[in-house]
Parts: structure tokens; sequence; C-alpha cells
């Protein structure tokens, strides 16, 4: 491979690692990272009050 | 004068203008409180913080600084742009959510002021903001060297007076307006960013003909240029240290992971969309080491390499589109000043003032110190770029990225995921960490991104050994953080 075909293939490796990381991130029924003090409208669940 | 300067001129006078307007119209919200000129509100559209996310991120560097290293060793320079897109996801995945909530809970609008709390030490506060305001202005001179070679180039006008110009507009707009106007702004700006680096990357490639010609062209002015690694920059170790680099600056530097303390929820809605606007933004943006690439074949010869993105801009496109193009530099320089210049005004308003000096200074007193200190440090970086302007752009905006990064990370990250973490474990962190940085930066002048690397690695490992063997910090803290 020409150097320039390795690095368009890790750039791609790259980003769909990245796009598999935050798809990953927003399955997760764990609620630790999403949680927010009021509560949300937008989906995001309440801490315990 | 040129049809590209008539053009510039018409969209310099309507890019500023709009400017103007948005910093006057959010400029009475701001007044109203500091959350609300820090962290707008903690009630911005996540679309909005995504593009302001990458739009500050994206600098004079990245139009101009990166394409002319590009320019000078080839392809290697790919490595930025491969590395910068985990750089950029990773923390926004391992920070919003939990940053989000620990700084609403703990009360804090900034990054040193929440690390102060959660470490209970008033000297951890102190020493990052005065560390931010100092390693800032680094990067603040590298966006206005920029500015004024677009100034310059553009519109024929004097370096100097671009300058002036340039700096005291944005300076105004961001002591207007705060994190809201900067927001809005950045996402108004990131129109033509995208715009930009399309046109020029797909000009650039019709030209060379495709990806082969490229390589067969490149190979001819030097085989150095076309292969993966380089022998000075991007060594093995040089492309780790990248990697390294990307992340510390993106976990911790104020003037991006305020983004993450201003999201108006955490809910997977909102997350989504931040994460893929981001993702997105990112990938496109730092596409432009190509343009440095082609123009190594079109302009053999560059004085100032830095140029080179803005010579071809006006060597492949119509006056109107280079002219537009320009809109594209100029608004990524500015979302950075303006990103840094905030940061750098909560760091004396909030930091040093209200948490050191006044605790009952009332929320107009402090927007107004921050104004001020806007105002200052934008006169102190503007007398030093006349004086003794930086000779490249790249690495005195990295330098100065790093310094902070390294200082902030360690307390930041650990403390985020292990409460074992103490606050002499940070105080030494940040002390071992920013000082071995320093020296082998600036003293010895090894490797740039291997230093990075060694000081970001030193400083973590002291961060853990130290929290190790001290006190452990106070379950009251902890327990109010995670209310």
């Amino acid at each position: 491979m020409k150097g320039y075909q390795v690095l368009l293939l890790l750039l791609a490796i790259h980003f769909l690692l990245s796009v598999g990381a935050i798809v990953l991130y927003l399955r997760q029924p764990d609620s630790s990272q999403g949680a927010t003090p009021t509560g949300s409208p937008e989906g995001g669940i309440p801490c315990p009050q | 004068m040129s049809a590209v300067t008539i053009w510039a001129v018409a969209f310099l006078i309507a890019y500023l203008v709009g400017m103007v307007v948005i910093g006057a119209i959010t400029s009475r919200k701001a007044g109203e409180s500091i959350e609300e000129h820090f962290l707008g509100g903690r009630s911005l559209h996540p679309l909005v913080l995504a593009f302001s996310y990458v739009a500050s991120s994206c600098s004079a560097s990245i139009y101009m600084g990166e394409p002319a290293m590009a320019y000078h060793i080839g392809w290697p320079a790919f490595w930025v742009t491969i590395a910068i897109i985990p750089g950029m996801v990773v923390p926004a995945l391992l920070l919003t959510g939990r940053l989000r909530r620990y700084s609403l809970n703990l009360e804090s609008v900034s990054i040193p002021t929440y690390l102060g709390k959660r470490y209970d030490s008033d000297a951890l506060r102190v020493l990052l903001a005065v560390l931010i305001v100092v390693f800032y202005t680094f990067p603040l001179m590298a966006q206005c060297k920029g500015g004024a070679i677009l100034f310059e180039t553009f519109l024929g006008i004097p370096r100097a007076v671009a300058l002036v110009v340039f700096t005291l507009i944005t300076s105004f707009y961001v002591m207007s307006g705060g994190l809201r106007a900067e927001a809005i702004s950045d996402t108004v700006q990131g129109v033509p960013m995208l715009v930009f680096s399309v046109t020029l990357i797909v000009a650039s490639y019709l030209w060379v003909g495709g990806l082969d010609n490229l390589h067969v062209r490149l190979s001819q002015v030097d085989p150095a240029l076309v292969g993966v690694f380089d022998t000075e920059v991007f060594t093995p170790a040089g492309v780790i240290g990248s990697y390294i680099f990307w992340f510390i600056v993106f976990v911790s530097n104020p003037y991006l992971t305020t983004r993450f303390m201003a999201m108006r929820s955490t809910g997977k809605r909102d997350m989504g969309m931040f994460l893929i606007g981001t993702l997105i933004m990112t990938a496109i943006i730092n596409s432009n080491y190509f343009i440095g690439l082609v123009g190594r074949l079109v302009f053999p010869s560059i004085a100032d390499p830095d140029s080179a993105t803005v010579m071809m801009a006006i060597q492949f496109l119509p006056a109107f589109a280079a002219a537009f193009m320009m809109m594209g530099i100029l608004s990524a320089m500015m979302s950075t000043v303006d990103g840094v210049l905030l940061v750098v005004g909560t760091a004396v308003a909030e930091d040093i003032y209200h948490q050191s000096i006044n605790r009952q200074a009332s929320q107009k007193t402090l927007v107004l110190i921050s104004r001020i200190t806007i105002l200052v440090v934008t006169v102190i970086v503007l007398v030093f770029s006349l004086w003794k302007p930086p000779r490249f752009l790249f690495i005195i905006m990295n330098i100065g990225l790093s310094g902070v990064g390294i200082a902030v990370a360690p307390p930041l990250l650990v403390g985020l995921f292990w409460d074992r973490a103490t606050k002499a474990g940070a105080l030494a962190s940040v002390v071992f960490g920013v000082s071995l940085y320093s020296y082998l930066v600036l003293i010895a002048k090894i490797n740039f991104w291997v230093a990075v690397g060694i000081g970001a690695v030193v400083g973590l490992v002291v961060m853990v050994l130290v929290s190790a063997f001290t006190k452990r910090p106070s379950s009251e803290i902890l327990a109010r953080m995670r209310v």
C-alpha cells in the first residue's frame, strides 16, 4: 500500500470507531452519565432527589 | 482595487456588523448573571454547542498553520487529522455528563473553581487560574498573527493596522455577550467554515487529478513527502505524542470544556446531537491538510508557508468564493480568540476575585471585572504581537494549549473517576507536570509532541501516586458533588 492509502485507511477506522463509541454511549441503559439534577425534557433521566 | 479585495471588504463589513449585532443583542442577558455570562445560562442547544466546540478548536492553526506543516513535511502531517478525531470525541464521551452534573452540584461556572471545590483547595484554584492566563497568551498571539496575515493578503492593508482591528473587534463582542454570543456566532461562523473546507479541498483535488497523481508528483519533489512517518515531527514517538496531545487539549482546555458544562441537558437526544455534530464537523474541517499538500505543487517555494491556504484560495477560486473563504478562516480565528478570552476573563473574575478576594461580589461586578480583564489582556497581546510577532503560528498556539492541558487534565480526569484523588496529588501533578513540560519545550527543546506526552504522563503518574499516599478527600464534598 502507498503511504497515503495507509493514512486514509487509518482515518476511516478512527472515524468508524468513534461512531461506534458514540452509539454505544447513547445505548447505555445506565443513567449515571446522563442524569440531570432537575430532569430533562430531552429524555435525560432525573437524578434521585 | 482587485475584485477579491472588493468582495473581501464587503464580506468583512457584513461579517463584523453581524458579530457586533449578536454581541449587542446578547449583552443585556449576559449582564444578568455570571452563569449566563460564562455558561450561557446552561441552556444552549446541543448543535449550537457542537458548532461552538469544534469552531473554537479550529483556529488559524487548522486553516493556516497545519496546511503549512503539510506543505513542509507532506503526508505524515495527516497524523494530526487522524489523531484529532478520537481526541475530540473521547473527551466529550468521558466528560460531558459527569462534568456538567458535578460542576452544577458544586456551584461552579469554571474549571479552576470546580477543581478548587472538588479538592477543597484555594491554592489549586488560584494556581490553575494564573497558569491559564499566562499560557493562553500564546494562542491569542498565534491567532492575532493569523488574522493579520489574512487582512494583509486579502485587503492589502498594513499588518499592524489589521492586527489592531482584528483584536479589538473580537474582544468587544466577547466582552458584550459572553458564552451565548460566542456560541451563537460560532454557529453562524460554522457554516462558512464548512463551505470553505469542502470547496477548496474539492478544487485542489480536481487540480491535481486524484490522489495517485498527487502521490507521484509529490514523490518527484521529495520522496519523504509521501511516507507514513517523517524523521522530525511525526516519528513513531511523535505520533504517540500527538494522540496524547489532542486528548490532553480537548479533555482539559477550559475554553473547550466549558461547552460540556453549558449543555442544557445530558439526555440522549441532546447528547446524540452534540456528539454526532462534533464528529462530522471535526472530520470535515480537519481535511484541510490536503490544501497544503497540493499547495506544495502549485507554489513550490513560498516564503511564509502559513500563507499557503490563502494563496491557494486566490489561485483556484473566483474572487467571490476566495473572499468568502477569507471569512471561513477569519471566523475560525475569531472563535478561538473569543473562547480563550472568555476563559481568561473568567479566571480573573471568578476564580481569583470572587473566590479569593470578595465572596460577596455582585454578579454585575464579576461580569464587569471579566470584561475589564478581557480588555486588558487584549491590549497586552496586541502590544506583544506588534513588538515581537511569533515566528511559527502552529508552534506558539500549541505550546499554550498544551501548558494548560497538562496543568488541568490530571486533576480533572482523575478527580471525575476516582474518589481517592487528593488535594496534594492535584497540586503535585500541576507543579511537576507543568515544570517538566516547560523545561522540555522551552529549554531542552525536544520534539514538541514527545514533550507533551512526557509531561502529561508524568503529571498523571504523580497525581495517582501522591493521592495514594496522602489523606483521603472529605467524603462530605464527594457526597455533595454527586447529589
